[in-house]
């Protein structure tokens, strides 16, 4: 007997279905009609059929970690593979708190409780900075000193249970959604009479724990919240009958809160002291003040997404939690750095020259542009338990590299409906769809000019022509160092031009250079008979022109360039040049990103001509909020080099060319 | 007050019989799912009455109701809460007309009747029609649209 088809997923097909069942029977005739009340009931046998159908393919999607789409599931698929989604993690700040006055008070001791010390204002809410733990110190002077004290944004929180052994189904539960999880702190005392508790530890894996180890697991549950997970007696100690629980955690604001500097931060803490008498009491706010060892708040995030568990949690289980491979530590980065938003790690073994018996680690923050010392420093000593062998993990500054596009098009506007203004989106979003993409937005990322073109150009059929200028900008971290000379390298990771229509065809922003009240700036300023040439050389050159001397070179055939300066900022730098060649290939180190200048739309008929031609000028950039050297004298604004090769005294000798041909 | 308004429509039924189309057995359930007390069995609606029970399922069903078939029915309530005017009638009517033409070819409409009670806020409906390959029994079904209270 042939089996009936029960592929059928449709309404129709499952009525036709059941139908054709009737139809070989001869007890009903009037199921094709659809007035007769039978076809009313197959309607309700196909409707219910196509219900069962649908929550069965949804039901079964969810049974895998690739087509699961609620967050329960994927959380729970991800915990059987060992992995831990990330909850909202706390933005911290490290400070240094000093108590003076404490002489006249004849203090011995004095001790910073726990919970609020700092609080801000963000968006008209209130938020503070807790310290988790109390800290004591023992005063030898007039001044007291808590260094680098770690606070961490939130508000503390904690719940109690009471075990019930007599109930298997009793969870131990935090009725919230925003708690940082590495903020739990778990201790458990014997009964509510007892005066003595016992912390428990927190632990991530079971590998050695023995049957009494009093520890913890923190689990991700339904509805986005927490759960805390004891032992069993043989993997950690289990809880008693009658014990009392108490959980404490922080709720935050998790990202929000990074980059938080000192100026809108504000003391609350409480500071108490004991004096010779043993009498206690409370230093005056007035006596405490505070300096962040931080340049802001850092750290924070929000809880991880389903995209990035997906992704996360496989990878993280083939990592088996060891580094061996490139792909284990990226796993584990993405792990132990919640703010993680792309992780590059390379093998020393791979540079040139070779740095054997490293690993070097390149992490773009999704907060921030950069992951502070603290973060780094705690990151490789948490990477240090996975590590195999005695591999040194090596965690660099991401390099930033910006491509400026200006994207031009003609078009007929009596052959479309479409409004410039509707036009000019269309493009915008199809460079910020192209951003996106995964062979862009990485390191490594590749550009190609011509794939963003020929999506404008499919835009609409009255577009007559399209094409997109560039200019390419490399960001360059300049260190103060002592305003010591300091060699600086870089790449445009492709060839740049040489001969330009404008006065210089490497251009940087204004920095502070020591010597000079007014900002400078790198330069390679055209000259020779036509003012179209110019050499390899990079030329610092003050804010009228005059250039100063000449910092280093670049190849334009590599875009590959260095130079040594001093500087009295910390600010960073971009260099920028116009690419010979549009297609644009990064190192494993650089990031980038799209900055739309300008879109340009014009209609010929209109006598908008467009100049389709590459980009040919790169003009000086403002100098905005750049400064000069305050230590500098009057005199050392305008001191054009003596040994200059070219023999260039000012600006007015770059006279730009009047005919466009000129240079090309 | 009361008005009505009808509309004949040909008797199509008898080119149909002159055709030679003979009408077949036609059997459905009954939606009270009672019992028939000799057989046992669940009650059967055969021929007419199988018929007159499709007529009234299709001018009663609203439009929308039917799952995956959102254009099967008629918007007869909607017409309650209008004014009750010759338009109403003739609008009723149509509606009425062509939810029978399009899904029900087992009948031939003969006249649709629409009276209306302005006092009672109902519309009472009489069809009538041939069964197609059945030309003399001609075959009535009534009732009367009220507002819910």
């Amino acid at each position: 007997m042939e089996l009936p088809t029960v592929a059928a997923l449709e309404f129709e097909q499952l009525r036709a279905s059941i139908k054709n069942y009737i139809k070989t029977k001869s007890t009903f005739t009037d199921y094709d009609f659809e007035g007769s009340n039978l076809s009313m009931l197959v309607d309700i046998l196909a409707y219910n059929t196509l219900y069962t159908t649908y929550n069965l393919n949804m039901a079964s999607n969810e049974l895998n970690l690739d087509t699961a789409v609620l967050r329960d599931n994927i959380v729970s698929h991800a915990k059987r593979l060992g992995y831990n989604p990330n909850s909202y993690t706390s933005s911290k700040v490290q400070a240094d708190i000093t108590v003076t006055g404490l002489a006249a008070l004849q203090v011995g001791r004095i001790g910073l409780k726990s919970g609020p010390v700092l609080s801000t204002t963000f968006q008209g809410k209130n938020y503070t900075f807790v310290a988790r733990d109390a800290l004591n110190l023992t005063v030898t002077g007039n001044t007291a000193v808590f260094r680098d004290v770690e606070l961490y944004e939130g508000t503390t929180f904690s719940i109690r249970y009471t075990v019930d052994t007599s109930n298997e189904n009793q969870r131990f539960i935090i009725p919230n959604t925003y708690i940082d999880s590495d903020s739990v702190k778990v201790s458990v005392k014997a009964d509510s009479t007892s005066t003595t508790s016992t912390n428990y530890a927190r632990k991530n894996t079971i590998v050695g724990v023995s049957p009494s180890d009093t520890v913890f697991f923190v689990e991700e549950i339904q509805d986005q919240q927490y759960e805390i997970v004891f032992g069993d007696d043989v993997i950690g100690r289990k809880l008693q009958n009658g014990e009392i629980v108490t959980i404490q955690y922080i709720i935050t604001a998790g990202g929000e809160l990074n980059n938080v500097k000192q100026d809108s931060l504000k003391f609350i803490g409480t500071v108490e002291y004991v004096d010779s008498n043993n009498v206690t009491g409370r230093v005056a706010l007035s006596d405490i003040s505070f300096s962040l060892n931080t340049e802001s708040s850092f750290g924070g995030s929000n809880f991880e997404d389903i995209a990035s568990i997906k992704f996360r949690a496989p990878r993280y289980f083939a990592a088996q939690e060891r580094a061996v491979t490139i792909s284990d530590y990226e796993s584990l980065i993405m792990q132990i750095y919640g703010n993680s938003d792309l992780v590059k790690v390379v093998g020393g073994e791979q540079l040139s020259p070779p740095e054997y018996g490293k690993v070097f680690i390149t992490i773009k923050p999704k907060v921030g542009s950069v992951v502070s010392d603290t973060e780094k420093d705690r990151i490789v000593r948490d990477l240090r338990s996975f590590i195999v062998g005695s591999v040194t993990p090596v965690i660099r500054d991401p390099k930033k590299y910006s491509i400026k596009v200006r994207p031009q098009l003609t078009y007929n506007k009596n052959k479309t409906r479409k409004s410039p203004a509707t036009l000019k989106k269309l493009v915008r979003d199809i460079v910020v769809k192209y951003e996106a993409t995964d062979l862009f937005k990485n390191f490594g990322g590749k550009y190609s000019n011509s794939s963003i073109i020929a999506d404008i150009q499919n835009i609409d059929n009255s577009i007559i022509s399209s094409n997109v200028k560039l200019r390419v900008c490399v960001e360059i971290d300049i260190d103060v160092n002592n305003r010591i000379e300091t060699k600086y390298e870089g790449s445009f990771f492709t060839s740049v031009k040489s001969k330009l229509e404008s006065k210089y065809a490497i251009v940087s922003d204004f920095f502070c250079y020591p010597g000079y009240k007014d900002p400078v700036f790198i330069g390679t300023p055209s000259f020779g008979e036509n003012n179209c040439e110019v050499d390899g050389n990079l030329y610092l050159i003050d804010i009228n022109g005059n250039i100063l001397g000449v910092v280093g070179s670049i190849n334009y055939e590599t875009g590959e360039f260095s130079f040594s300066v001093a500087s009295c900022s910390e600010e960073p730098i971009n260099i920028c040049a116009i690419p010979d060649d549009p297609n644009i290939d990064l190192d494993d180190e650089t990031y980038p990103t799209i900055e739309i200048v300008d879109v340009e739309i014009g209609d010929p008929d209109d006598g908008d001509d467009q100049d389709l031609s590459p980009e040919d000028e790169l003009p000086v950039p403002d100098v905005g909020d750049a400064t000069g050297d305050p230590d500098a004298g009057d005199g050392d604004t305008t001191d054009p080099v003596t040994d200059d090769p070219n023999n260039i005294i000012t600006i007015n000798d770059f006279t730009p060319e009047s005919d466009p041909n000129k240079c090309s | 007050m009361s008005f009505s308004v009808s509309r004949s429509t040909a008797p199509t039924q008898i080119v149909d019989s002159a055709l030679g189309k003979t009408s077949r057995a036609f059997k459905d359930i009954s939606l009270t799912f009672s019992k028939n007390p000799v057989t046992k069995d669940l009650v059967v609606l055969k021929n007419e009455e199988a018929i007159k029970q499709a007529v009234k399922n299709l001018v009663l069903t609203q439009v929308g109701e039917r799952f995956f078939n959102p254009y099967l029915g008629t918007n007869t309530t909607s017409y309650l809460f209008e004014l009750s005017t010759s338009f109403a009638e003739n609008a009723l009517i149509q509606e009425i007309e062509s939810v029978l033409q399009t899904n029900e070819p087992r009948i031939s409409l003969s006249n649709i009747t629409v009276d209306a009670d302005e006092d009672m806020n109902s519309f009472e409906c009489f069809i009538e029609y041939f069964i197609v390959g059945i030309p003399e029994a001609l075959q009535t079904v009534d009732f009367i649209l009220v507002r819910e209270s």
